[in-house]
């Protein structure tokens, strides 16, 4: 065990069971996965990417490009990616390891490191111009999928739930490190609204790994958690900075059969970052075995978690921190061995100090190699030429088992990126830090560069390792110096080319340990200095973030809305089939037993020619157009003449875009002069509003009217067929029906309720629409099914609907019309008000292009066989092996009423061509012969619907 | 903790018109983003009446929506958190204090806001969008309170 018997903030008193890789291990409540395992002596945890070379822990934080694990919490929660050093330890975590077959160990495709040669940089770019065509996705792709790929997706269903909270914060500070808890208490002082998120479990960040700091820690928390204006969200990492102020956090909850996610989306008038800094890893030969570990994260191990990550330890530092990591281990037990001090000299105090503990420091000094399979036995230790490169001739053996790298800091300028601040290069401290930046975003602690002292430049830290093997830069994406080196001796001068050419930082850690030295690298490769170079791109989010906190709740049944209208329970009742209609529900047939679709429409589509049917018209849209020049607006925006339209009346009415092609359709009444009641398309009903109120308050203002939604207002039912009349009469009050002809309305009672009753039909036959509020609707349709039961009455769905209307050659907008068709393309000029000084469209209608004689327009087909089916969509052709398709089908029913099948269809001048044959492509069969024929199938002269 | 109530069904109508002839209706005409217990401003020249509307002297639109809105009511100290679940305003007491109204989104669903009381929060929607309002503030409720 590595466990030390006293210190860190681990509960020695909650033991928690879990396994990796199916042994079993205990760890402390406090514990993240990496320190448990680190503490249980595993340094192994991991294969690379590419190369299956053995890694283990780099990190203890959010950096960590190596500790990958699969997190298993049961079907559907089987989590890959996770990375070990910030998941927290619970009672029976199961954990497993990555990308290696048959086991951890043993790993049979370790051989790809044999193999390095050719995959190196710019290896995927390179097959893909490799002999032969296939050979990418035939050989090297699937080759690739196998071998590299990284975790496996989960295939159960997420059982967990993800939520969402918009917030909003005078301050949002990120990160609770020191200076991220200070900023949070002077701000919730000033009694602003404060959120303070961090990424790990317990707040605190770098104070967590001092001990002297925890009671005011303590203090300070206590003081905030106090505060009701303050929100403190551990575990939650603000992962995308968006334009003024709007960050979101992706908070883990995890609880138990609940709640998984959170994402939190916070509009905050200040931001304050407080990011803190991440320490750079050192390239050099064999830098990426396991037991090579970041000076500081060393550290916190001890510190924070009471672990001794090893016993013999060798440091290879460029900056003071190392000295303190080095130290601290030396304290808590550990022996160290040597620190290479890579500087020419080492800083006298520290060097004292090392001297009065008996640690040895070689000053100028790098690592050549390391040894060692699955952890690090040692290393040689290299006086640094005059170039930075170890000389190996004079290097010596040390052995250790756990080798420290403190190569400097690099702050966290990612959020501060993303919110488009600029970055400045301060030479003295060799890093980027914030500039300029828009938004009301202030940076504070490490991430600023305070507190923070110069080491080593990381050019020097990267000087000589162009020609090291196997010196990582990336390890996640195993992106080598010589990767690096070859990109640029190929030809990559933009970091961005070299970048995408070597995938260094392009791993789910976004290089957040790489990308500096990637640009050293290139820097020295070069002969450039770091910011002649530039850097790489920050973008959101800054760690990976599940698909589930964006998804939401919005899955299942709450993936969108789903609309029922007024009946929709009486239907269910019925055991309808539904059919989704934009948002709607709406009842497609009413199936009895034993029949199937086909028979069930044919049944109700005859029951209306020869009876009467009822249907559920609510979804319908409704606009109620209110005003002295209700007339006037309509007349202006509509294409029909609308004045003249008097009061109890209704006309069909087509409305245009400015461009000429049919946007909506739908029945005007006119209630009173200064009352329209304007219906639209179910799918339309919102876009129409928007598109009248649009003209209403911009071209329009001088006219006095209004619009008003009320669709869900009314319920609507239609009744239609020829004793539609015989069934509704009885239960009408208060109409004169010796002044009630089609396409008329009136406001009247049906059976008791008030009522605007339209005479109007989308089937052909005699026809009423029923408007009733819509509670009031499930009332008035019992009322019309016991009053039509002796007329046979049958209700039908959006399918029998469908039929009908095409056996009378009505358009439905969105099947015959796909936004390019003119009225004059569906046979609907008529409508047109000549006289009309304008109209919305109107001047695209005059275009030659509108004009020409070969526009495809709506007409009637039949097959030639009268049996099969056309499918609708296919292409119209003029003969069976013509490959020019001058048309298609937009509509094809079977007809119980004419005894064959009946399509509509746009066909280039196809009113000119009526008795031609054209033919129907199939996908699968020769294309079949129809009949071009007038697409009114069923009462040309209109005789039924005046009944 | 947050109570949630489906409101029984109300009379309420849309009226439009300038505020010179809304005025006429006798009534205090709410600022905007402000309601009466008899008028919510939803807009410039627009009020929603509730109960029985009078008639206003000059012209005008008058709409009887009765039918086209449900309530829901909100009652209890975490409200507000419940509503940032799908509603992005800021909520706070400062921002929008008793007497506010507005329209908005709950998730998908267009609503209006309505702050009665400062524990009484009314959300009115399209009746057809009444069962997904619902369903998300009750699963939202679920969970409002894991951290």
């Amino acid at each position: 065990m590595t466990r030390l018997a006293t210190g860190g903030r681990i509960d020695r008193t909650r033991p928690l069971r879990f396994s990796f890789d199916g042994r079993a291990y205990t760890g402390f409540a406090g514990d993240t996965l990496a320190s448990a395992l680190l503490a249980n002596g595993v340094h192994l945890v991991g294969r690379s990417f590419k190369y299956h070379r053995p890694r283990g822990i780099l990190s203890a934080g959010v950096e960590e490009p190596n500790a990958l694990v699969e997190i298993d919490r049961g079907a559907g929660r089987r989590e890959p990616n996770a990375r070990a050093t910030v998941v927290p330890l619970v009672e029976g975590l199961v954990a497993r390891s990555q990308n290696r077959w048959p086991s951890l160990r043993f790993d049979l495709a370790a051989v790809n490191g044999l193999a390095s040669a050719v995959l190196g940089a710019g290896f995927y770019y390179k097959t893909f111009l490799g002999p032969g065509r296939d050979a990418w996705h035939k050989r090297w792709e699937p080759m690739i999928r196998r071998m590299a790929g990284l975790g496996r997706a989960p295939e159960a269903p997420d059982p967990d739930r993800y939520g969402n909270r918009y917030a909003h914060a005078e301050v949002l500070v990120v990160g609770a490190g020191p200076a991220g808890i200070r900023a949070a208490l002077e701000a919730a002082a000033t009694g602003a609204r404060v959120v303070l998120c961090d990424e790990q479990a317990e707040l605190g960040g770098s104070l967590l790994a001092e001990p002297s700091a925890w009671p005011q820690l303590a203090a300070d928390l206590a003081k905030l958690r106090a505060n009701p204006r303050v929100t403190l969200l551990p575990r939650t990492t603000a992962f995308s900075y968006g334009l003024q102020n709007f960050v979101a956090l992706a908070q883990v909850v995890e609880a138990t059969g609940g709640l998984r996610e959170r994402l939190w989306q916070v509009r905050a008038g200040r931001v304050v970052l407080a990011t803190g800094a991440l320490e750079r890893p050192i390239p050099f030969s064999g830098n990426d075995r396991p037991g090579v570990m970041l000076a500081d994260a060393a550290r916190h191990y001890v510190q924070r978690w009471g672990v001794l990550p090893g016993r013999n330890v060798t440091a290879l530092v460029a900056h003071d921190t190392g000295y303190s990591a080095a130290f601290a281990l030396q304290d808590a037990g550990a022996a160290v061995a040597a620190v290479l001090e890579m500087r020419a000299t080492a800083p006298a105090a520290l060097l004292a100090e090392a001297t009065r503990r008996g640690i040895r420091v070689l000053a100028n000094h790098g690592v050549s190699a390391t040894r060692g399979g699955q952890r690090i036995t040692g290393l040689l230790a290299a006086p640094r030429g005059a170039d930075g490169t170890p000389d190996a001739a004079r290097a010596t053996p040390i052995a250790c088992d756990l080798l420290l790298l403190a190569g400097g800091w690099t702050p966290s300028v990612h959020l501060f990126s993303q919110a488009r601040g600029k970055l400045r290069w301060d030479a003295a401290l060799d890093a980027f830090l914030p500039d300029e930046v828009r938004e009301a975003v202030t940076c504070v602690g490490a991430c600023a560069g305070e507190g923070l002292a110069p080491g080593l430049p990381v050019t020097q830290l990267a000087a000589g390792s162009a020609t090291a093997h196997k010196a990582f830069v990336d390890q996640q994406n195993d992106v080598t110096t010589r990767d690096i080196a070859l990109a640029v001796r190929e030809g990559f001068r933009s970091i961005e080319h070299v970048k995408r050419y070597t995938t260094n930082g392009m791993a789910t850690d976004q290089g957040k340990t790489s990308n500096m030295l990637g640009l050293a690298v290139v820097a020295g490769q070069l002969g450039r200095s770091v910011p002649e170079v530039g850097l790489t791109t920050f973008r959101a989010p800054y760690t990976p973030t599940s698909f589930g906190s964006f998804a939401g709740r919005h899955r299942g049944m709450l993936f969108d809305p789903v609309r029922t209208a007024p009946l929709h329970d009486w239907a269910m009742q019925q055991g309808a089939v539904f059919e989704p209609v934009g948002q709607w529900q709406r009842a497609r047939y009413f199936p009895r037993t034993g029949e199937d679709m086909h028979a069930a429409v044919a049944r109700e589509c005859l029951a209306v020619r020869n009876a009467v049917g009822i249907f559920d018209a609510s979804t319908l849209g409704k606009i109620e157009v209110v005003g002295p020049d209700a007339a006037v607006f309509l007349e202006r925006c509509y294409v029909n003449a609308w004045r003249k339209l008097g009061v109890g009346r209704c006309r069909y009415g087509l409305l245009l875009r400015e461009d000429g092609f049919i946007y909506d359709d739908g029945v005007v009444g006119r209630i009173a002069e200064d009352r329209c009641h304007v219906t639209t398309t179910t799918g339309g009903a919102a876009r129409v509003l928007h598109m009248l109120e649009d003209y209403r308050q911009t071209e329009f203002p001088d006219l006095r009217v209004w619009l008003t939604s009320t669709t869900e207002h009314w319920g609507v039912i239609a009744l239609q067929g020829p004793r539609a009349r015989d069934v509704l009469a009885p239960l009408v009050e208060g109409l004169d029906w010796r002044d009630f002809p089609h396409m008329a309305v009136a406001e009247c009672r049906v059976a008791g309720i008030a009522a605007r009753l339209f005479r109007v039909s989308f089937s052909g036959e005699l026809g009423f629409e029923v408007n009733v509020p819509a509670s009031q609707a499930p009332a008035v349709w019992q009322a019309l099914l016991q009053a039509g039961a002796a007329h046979g009455i049958t209700p039908y769905g959006t399918e029998a609907m469908h039929v009908l209307r095409a056996e009378k050659g009505f358009i439905i907008v969105g099947q015959e019309t796909d936004g390019t068709v003119t009225p004059e393309d569906a046979g609907l000029a008529w409508l047109i008000g000549k006289a009309k000084p304008d109209f919305i469209g109107k001047r695209s209608l005059s275009r030659p292009e509108m004009l020409r004689a070969d526009r495809r327009q709506l007409v009637g087909l039949v097959p030639r066989d009268r049996s099969a089916l056309p499918d609708e969509g296919a292409q119209l052709i003029s003969s069976a092996d013509a490959r020019v398709a001058e048309g298609h089908v937009t509509s094809a029913y079977r007809s119980a009423t004419l005894g064959h099948p009946v399509a509509l269809g746009l066909l280039a001048a196809g009113r000119a061509r009526l008795g031609d044959t054209v033919f129907a492509t199939r996908l699968d069969g020769p294309p079949m012969a129809l009949e071009v024929v007038s697409p009114v199938f069923v009462d040309p002269k209109g005789e039924r619907l005046r009944g | 903790m947050v109570d949630i109530r489906e409101c029984p069904p109300f009379r309420c109508t849309l009226l439009q018109a300038t505020p010179g002839v809304a005025a006429t209706l006798g009534l205090p005409l709410p600022a905007p983003l402000r309601a009466t217990d008899h008028m919510l401003w939803l807009g410039p020249e627009e009020w929603l009446l509730l109960g029985e509307p009078g008639t206003p002297t000059g012209p005008a639109s008058l709409v009887d929506v009765s039918d086209r809105y449900r309530a829901v009511s909100l009652h209890g100290a975490d409200a507000a958190a419940l509503l940032n679940e799908g509603c992005p305003l800021d909520l706070a007491d400062a921002a929008f204090p008793p007497g506010h109204c507005t329209r908005t989104l709950f998730g998908k669903a267009e609503i209006i806001l309505w702050r009665a009381a400062a524990d009484d929060w009314r959300v009115l929607v399209a009746r057809s969008f009444t069962p997904y309002l619902l369903a998300l503030l009750r699963e939202a409720a679920a969970d409002l309170n894991a951290m």
